[in-house]
């Protein structure tokens, strides 16, 4: 339905009422005249009868008067009422008889007054034609005047009775007309009650058509106050309501939008989250397909403005990111204008006003846009960009609301960019506190931090450990508490007061180097150096750093020195090789027993000589270059073989280690050399030499040797190749005609042989068969060796259940619950790996053949990081003693009868793991079961 | 065992007498022994299917539905008989079934790519090895339609 405005209603209410009242008057009116009967043209006739009725009987009373007059007096001029009113009379009677024959009932009665009045006119007339009597008073005069009376009277009764039937008549109207008021006025009075009703009606009508969605908007604009933005406004009413409707929903889509975003924007540090908030805001206020926000920042102190948030589908060449203000064309234009851009086709952007990028806009797809600038503090602090697919959507009215928000957006903005500097701030600080923490933690020296109220506020775990405590402790102490003994290096102990740290508290002074000496719980007395740092208020030291250093050991260690010294120079002295302290000019300085020995000399003599005066001629040269090469300090120290000359005469080979001692400054000071006598060596060495070659003459012989076995071996291989060959049809071919003969005689000679025959030859078929099976197997075996390994990823589960099935046959029958655990995949030649599974899990079938239940288990573990498979079965096992007997070839630890089979099997799983690089084992115990373990070697596992 | 009346049926190539006889006993048990020729070395295979064994053929002598190959012959093994068979347009399409002793032969992929149309171990079992006789004689000579002459 069509909204009404508040005047249509009214009007329609009153133009309702207007028409039903119509409506009710006509219907009035028709019923009145219905009821009147009479008309006023009817009452109009009675009343001129009645006038004229009267004036006749006037103008009659006139003519008698008149005439009597004459008669009485004989004089004509009393005639002349009676000429008057005989002249006028025709005509009144005349309209008499018009009026009569339109009211009932009077024309008869008209007729007669008629009659009577033209007799005695007539009478009266013929009295005139004849002269006056002259006697007035004759009775015949007499006579003849009362005949004329008598007319006249009886005119004068006709005229009577039309005047009262004329009355009854108007007497009658009077009733009808009374009764028609009486109609009337009830009708009116109904026709004022409907009218009242209708009235009423269409006021309420109006009425609640205009109150009640006022008084729903009312509520609603209650509830807003209250902060129920959640529900839509949906009044429905007059147009002017509506729209107000329709515009508190604005306001209220528009209310909540921004409480929204002023929700998120405040319970948000974070950027993005921020623009996200403002981006979906927006488009609750204006649709767009796509958005950026930009916002003003700084580059290298120029004005730049920043693509921070972009949604929809891209714009080629769009300026995204950072650029400087001066090249960003859009944006440049509303922080210059700080108005929006509205352009409602971007087809029909005038040259002049192009902000040159309504091309790609056009080719995204995209018709109108707005440029909205973000205005805070009446600067423009970034700028949002709408774009749309229709044309003309965006308007100032939609915009405003965004304008609006900017100041909230800005706030955001700097909270974001303050929380960020506080989280840097932050980070700063947390990294700063780790590296001070680490430097703490990483010092040998101890560290303690202590307050000048005794209170240790930090301490690193060497300050822990040199005091024999844990940090924990002493961070819960005051430092006075600790039971330290203090003493000078050599004197007396120490007063409190005289500790560093309380010097440096009082004073304001550092300390350093103090040495203290203390009582550890665990190592007993030990030495300390300590430095004590004070750090510094305004009024005075708050709190001390102490550094200390542990060195109850350095000090021994002096104390040790001095010692060995002493020793050490024994040492040298007595030392079995010889040692010499040589200036850089080769003088010997000093020497020690050893070296006199070697060369035959004294001390004394040797201190006379250069190093070069006893060296071999021939050696001379050859340490130069090395010694060179350690003054330049390239080498710390060097060692040469070279030729001395003895006191004797006598050459001796000496083994030199020179090395250079040096000053605290670096410069050379003398070289130290160690002589080692190797003479005897030299002499190993030249024999060695000797024995040298003889051996590589050995083992190139022996090259040949091993090129010819090797050569032999390969022989060997193919002859055994061959022979394999040569077995399986060689041998085969025999018992197939032994079997095959004796199956002939046993099927088709039967009657001809003795029963006893008949077995032998059946034992004789079985055997043939069973050596038939030993070779196969046997060149199975020998194939393995041959045959070459294509390894491939496996499943080794599948394989199992592969093989599970091949053997059915052989469970058929029989209980048997086998557990295939958690195998990973293995690498291996699948035709071979499922051999060694067939061979292992037929033999836990064979072996628990006479188990009620045969249980077997397949399974993997991981073991010394190998990985391992195993099939273990509760069958009859056997003493591990007879391991080693397991895997040879033909070898069996059961009784043929018993349990059927040749003896190879458990060899060509061998030959097969073994293959592969791995290695099998077992483990059982008789009729307690046995465990297979193998192993698939590097290739296997997870592959 | 051969009989001109009717067309050869099946050529026989077997050294060992054992295995021939064998061969030939399961052959008549089952009823499929009625035309057959027996060579005992390659030669004489060659010769009675190509006139001879050496000169390039005049003419085919015989063209058997099917032939039962062993390959360890003495003077011209069963390779090159089968080769021969094969490479000779007249006779590449008669079927042959090389039969051996062992599986262990290195010259079974030689016998396929050769053009061998079968190849049979020969088992030790007698009523296996009667078996496969049966069921190669029923299927080459009763049940295979030879190539058209």
């Amino acid at each position: 339905m069509v909204p009404l405005s508040i005047r249509g209603h009214l009007l329609l209410g009153f133009v309702g009422v207007a028409a039903i009242l119509i409506v009710a008057w006509l219907i009035t009116a028709n019923r009145l005249s219905v009821v009147g009967g009479n008309d006023t043209a009817t009452v109009m006739t009675t009343d001129a009868l009645t006038k004229n009725v009267f004036a006749r009987m006037k103008l009659n009373d006139d003519e008698e008067t008149g005439l009597r007059g004459y008669l009485l007096t004989g004089k004509p001029e009393f005639l002349q009422p009676y000429h008057a009113a005989r002249q006028q009379l025709p005509a009144l009677r005349q309209l008499g008889d018009v009026l009569a024959s339109q009211e009932p009932g009077a024309l008869p009665l008209q007729k007669t007054m008629r009659q009577r009045a033209v007799a005695w006119e007539s009478w009266a007339q013929a009295l005139l034609r004849r002269p006056l009597p002259a006697t007035p008073r004759s009775p015949a005069v007499i006579r003849e005047q009362m005949q004329g009376k008598a007319l006249n009277d009886r005119l004068r009764t006709a005229s009577t009775d039309l005047l009262r039937l004329l009355d009854a008549r108007r007497q009658g109207h009077l009733q009808t007309s009374i009764g028609t008021l009486d109609t009337l006025r009830t009708w009116l009075l109904g026709i004022v009650v409907a009218a009242l009703g209708l009235l009423a009606f269409a006021g309420r009508h109006t009425i609640r058509a205009v109150t009640r969605p006022l008084v729903q908007l009312e509520q609603r604009a209650r509830a807003i106050g209250r902060g129920d933005l959640g529900n839509p406004i949906d009044v429905r009413g007059p147009v002017e309501l509506f729209r107000l409707a329709e515009a508190m929903e604005r306001m209220r889509r528009q209310l909540r939008s921004q409480h929204e975003l002023a929700t998120s924007i405040g319970s948000t540090l974070q950027l993005d989250d921020v623009y996200a908030a403002f981006a979906s805001y927006i488009r609750d206020m204006a649709p767009y397909e796509r958005l950026t926000l930009s916002i003003g920042t700084v580059v290298d102190g120029e004005p730049a403005i920043s693509t921070v948030y972009s949604t929809g589908p891209a714009i080629a060449g769009e300026e995204i990111g950072q650029s400087p203000l001066s090249a960003h064309s859009v944006a440049r234009t509303v922080y210059v204008t700080q108005t929006p851009i509205i352009r409602d086709n971007l087809s029909d952007v005038r040259p002049e006003e192009s902000l040159g990028d309504e091309q790609a806009a056009l080719d995204a797809g995209l018709r109108s846009d707005a440029i909205v600038p973000l205005l805070s503090d009446g600067r423009a602090i970034g700028a949002v960009h709408l774009w749309s697919r229709q044309p003309a959507v965006y308007s100032q009215q939609v915009l405003e609301p965004i304008q609006a928000f900017a100041p909230f957006v800005a706030a955001a903005l700097e909270n974001a960019r303050l929380y960020e500097k506080v989280q840097q701030a932050a980070q700063a600080l947390r990294e700063s506190k780790d590296l001070y923490e680490t430097v703490l933690s990483s010092l040998e020296e101890g560290v303690i931090l202590q307050y000048a109220d005794g209170r240790i506020g930090a301490a690193n775990h060497s300050a822990a450990r040199i005091l024999g405590t844990t940090v924990d402790q002493l961070l819960g102490q005051s430092g006075y508490d600790l039971q330290w003994t203090i003493a000078n290096a050599d004197g007396p102990s120490l007063s409190g007061d005289l500790h560093p740290a309380r010097e440096a508290l009082r004073t304001g002074k550092p300390s350093t180097n103090i040495l203290m000496e203390f009582q550890t719980a665990d190592r007993g007395q030990a030495w300390l150096t300590v430095n004590a740092q004070p750090l510094l208020h305004d009024d005075g030291p708050y709190a001390v750093v102490c550094s200390f250093t542990d060195i109850t050991v350095s000090r021994a260690v002096v104390g040790a020195l001095r010692e060995s010294e002493e020793r050490f120079r024994n040492a040298v002295d007595y030392a079995p090789i010889g040692m010499a302290l040589v200036s850089l000019d080769g003088r010997l300085l000093q020497v020690n027993q050893a070296f006199s020995t070697a060369l035959g000399y004294t001390e004394q003599e040797l201190l006379t000589f250069t190093f070069t005066e006893l060296t071999h001629s021939d050696d001379l040269e050859n340490h130069l270059p090395s010694m060179r090469r350690a003054v330049a300090g390239e080498i710390h120290s060097y060692q040469i073989d070279k030729r001395y000359i003895h006191k004797d005469g006598h050459t001796v080979w000496i083994r030199v280690s020179v090395s250079l001692l040096r000053n605290a400054a670096g410069d050379p000071l003398h070289y130290v050399a160690q002589f080692e006598d190797i003479s005897q060596r030299k002499q190993a060495e030249a024999a060695l030499v000797a024995s040298e070659h003889a051996y590589r003459e050995l083992s190139a012989e022996l090259e040949v040797r091993v090129e010819a076995r090797t050569a032999q071996l390969e022989m060997a291989v193919r002859e055994l190749e061959a022979f394999s060959y040569s077995v399986s049809h060689d041998l085969r071919a025999p018992l197939r005609a032994v079997h095959g003969f004796s199956r002939i005689l046993l099927e088709e000679h039967k009657q001809a042989l003795a029963p006893e025959a008949g077995r032998y030859l059946e034992l004789v078929s079985q055997e043939a068969q069973k050596m038939g099976v030993l070779i196969d197997d046997l060149l199975r075996f020998s194939r393995l060796s041959r045959q070459p390994l294509t390894t491939q990823p496996l499943f080794m589960a599948n394989l199992v259940q592969e093989v599970l099935d091949d053997l059915r046959f052989d469970i058929e029958g029989r209980k048997v619950e086998v557990e295939i655990g958690d195998l990973p995949r293995c690498q291996a030649d699948p035709a071979l790996l499922k051999q060694v599974l067939v061979n292992l899990l037929s033999n836990a079938l064979k072996f628990t053949q006479l188990r009620e239940t045969a249980h077997i288990t397949v399974g993997y573990k991981e073991q010394n990081d190998e990985h391992v498979y195993f099939v273990k079965d509760n069958g009859v096992g056997f003493d591990m003693k007879y391991a080693p007997k397991l895997f040879g070839v033909f070898q069996r630890l059961h009784r043929v009868e018993d349990y059927a089979g040749t003896g190879v099997g458990l060899a060509i799983v061998q030959r097969i793991v073994h293959r592969h690089g791995g290695r099998i084992w077992a483990d059982a115990a008789p009729d307690e079961g046995a465990t297979f373990y193998f192993t698939l070697g590097s290739s296997s596992g997870n592959a | 065992m051969e009989t001109r009346e009717s067309t050869l049926e099946l050529l026989l190539v077997e050294d060992n007498p054992s295995d021939l006889e064998l061969a030939l006993h399961a052959l008549r048990k089952h009823r499929l022994a009625n035309h057959i020729k027996v060579a005992r070395d390659g030669v004489e295979a060659l010769e009675y299917l190509f006139g001879s064994s050496t000169l390039p053929q005049q003419h085919v002598h015989e063209r058997p539905k099917v032939v039962l190959l062993d390959l360890k012959l003495p003077l011209i093994n069963g390779l090159e008989v089968l080769a021969r068979i094969k490479a000779d347009p007249r006779t590449q399409n008669i079927p042959v079934v090389v039969l051996t002793s062992s599986r262990e032969d290195p010259d079974i992929a030689e016998c396929y790519r050769l053009g061998a149309n079968s190849y049979i171990v020969k088992p030790v079992d007698f009523e296996q090895f009667s078996e496969s006789i049966r069921l190669l004689g029923l299927y080459w000579v009763v049940t295979n339609q030879p190539p058209p002459e």
